[in-house]
């Protein structure tokens, strides 16, 4: 009994907890906000920061494992700056996950700053139920103390943290981040060089943009996140108008029309289909965290 | 402007269809009182494997390039197979011996319409005007929408469509890679 028995019981039961959460938050659009299209392996890797944070959590809550007897004003402090400090790299580290995604909107401050929110609060409640557990017993009181409510801070951020770090780390040793960002390049740059490039010089940036296009395509279609299966539908119908194209057709396609009353609407759809598909594309070409800092700069 | 290879296929799984373009030399897109583009929509569906072996699109800037700068219009335009040219551009803006020239200078198979919108009363006159432009043998003087309709829906599902013939189809397509080729 005592500790070991304390442990052990409350560790099963938010192992069930969270679990049923992960369960429950994948069956609604909202849990895109938490899990970044994450795998059964990362929500198990999920539980597995969870145990390690509540195993903290054993050891330094008040009472009765606080190990160090420190000045409440000054615990509260510490605990503001590092929670606040913690905080604003779960942000850049959403920010990060964020752009290894085929989701436009997942390379948006205000989507990322949601998915921030849906972290903190998800952590908050579990360390919640972690006090409930470990410190209510002997304190028998709902509402935590202030010394609490900053360690619990520390430990929520934490806590968060350490599940995205796991998502991150598993997204950024794979292949995906670094090829999305240069089949966007590519992609935008071979349009580019259409546009401007007389027929003559033209060689093979028809085929570069179709490669880059075609890979592009094959990431939104693999992605079950919003906004990407109706980039995916067109950026396929697009493409395929565009194989079919000659030169002429291609060059009117990335936007060298000729403006004159003889100009066919046709070109004009097709240029505008083109320039929405540049603009989402060109948005995912920065990470959330890029965007904010070069507004900050007022770029 | 691509060489086709002789064995090309241009049905899927391919999924590479002749382009088809449709050069319009006028001063506006209306043909007859009807946008191109609508015109086309009606006539495509009539096409034998439109969008599968051919697909056909209009390019409007034909009467700027040739004022622009008659020689290098005739790279541009030479990738179009169907010339449709309003009767003025020919007899208004001094270009009769540009389009001569221009129309000598297409490879059999390429198709000049030229399109005559006046009053019937006028029609001799014009064609008088119009010169020995209409002597070449690719060359048809159109003077109704349901004549140009059937003229360009002819065109498109017989001459110009691989399922009809791909082998005219991919001669015409080197022929004008080979006559740009040696402009350039």
């Amino acid at each position: 009994m005592g500790r070991n028995y304390y442990m052990s019981t409350y560790i099963f039961a938010l192992y069930r907890l969270t679990m049923r959460i992960a369960s429950s938050i994948r069956s609604v659009p909202f849990a895109d906000f938490l899990t970044f299209e994450c795998s059964e392996l990362k929500i198990f890797a999920v539980v597995a920061g969870e145990t390690f944070v509540l195993g903290t959590t054993f050891f330094v809550a008040e009472p009765p494992f606080l190990p160090i007897p420190v000045n409440n004003n000054a615990t509260l402090l510490v605990s503001s700056l590092l929670a606040t400090v913690l905080a604003a790299v779960l942000y850049v580290l959403l920010s990060g996950l964020g752009y290894q995604t085929y989701s436009p909107p997942f390379h948006n401050p205000v989507h990322i700053l949601k998915c921030w929110v849906a972290y903190l609060m998800f952590s908050t409640i579990i360390i919640y139920v972690g006090y409930l557990l470990l410190v209510y017993p002997y304190t028998e009181s709902l509402v935590p103390k202030a010394v609490d409510i900053g360690i619990g801070a520390v430990l929520s951020t934490a806590y968060a943290l350490s599940i995205a770090s796991i998502i991150y780390g598993e997204g950024f040793f794979s292949d995906s981040t670094n090829s999305k960002s240069e089949d966007l390049n590519q992609f935008l740059m071979a349009a580019e060089n259409l546009k401007q490039k007389p027929e003559s010089d033209i060689v093979n940036e028809p085929d570069e943009l179709i490669q880059a296009g075609e890979r592009l395509l094959t990431g939104f279609q693999a992605s079950d996140l919003p906004g990407t299966e109706k980039l995916a539908s067109d950026l396929q119908d697009w493409l395929e108008t565009f194989k079919q194209r000659e030169f002429q057709g291609q060059k009117k396609m990335v936007g060298n029309l000729h403006n004159n009353n003889t100009q066919f609407t046709v070109w004009e759809d097709r240029y505008k289909t083109f320039q929405d598909l540049k603009k989402e594309l060109a948005e995912m070409d920065s990470s959330a965290i890029r965007k904010v800092l070069l507004s900050l700069r007022g770029e | 402007m691509e060489r086709y290879a002789e064995d090309r296929e241009f049905e899927p799984p391919d999924k590479k269809p002749h382009n088809e373009g449709i050069c319009l030399f006028s001063d506006s897109k209306n043909c007859y009182g009807d946008d191109l583009e609508s015109i086309l929509k009606e006539i495509t569906s009539k096409i034998s494997g439109y969008e599968e072996t051919i697909v056909a699109d209009p390019h409007g800037e034909g009467l700027d390039l040739m004022l622009d700068d008659p020689v290098e219009a005739e790279e541009t335009i030479l990738k179009s197979s169907l010339w449709l040219i309003h009767y003025e551009c020919i007899t208004k803006y001094d270009l009769k011996s540009d389009f001569r020239k221009a129309i000598n200078s297409t490879p059999p198979r390429t198709q000049v319409c030229i399109l005559i919108d006046a009053p019937e009363t006028e029609h001799d006159d014009i064609e008088n005007d119009l010169d020995k432009i209409t002597d070449s043998k690719n060359v048809y003087t159109v003077k109704s929408k349901a004549v140009l309709k059937s003229q360009m829906r002819q065109y498109l599902d017989s001459n110009v469509n691989p399922k009809r013939g791909k082998e005219e189809v991919i001669k015409w397509n080197n022929n004008v890679c080979d006559l740009i080729d040696a402009r350039t």
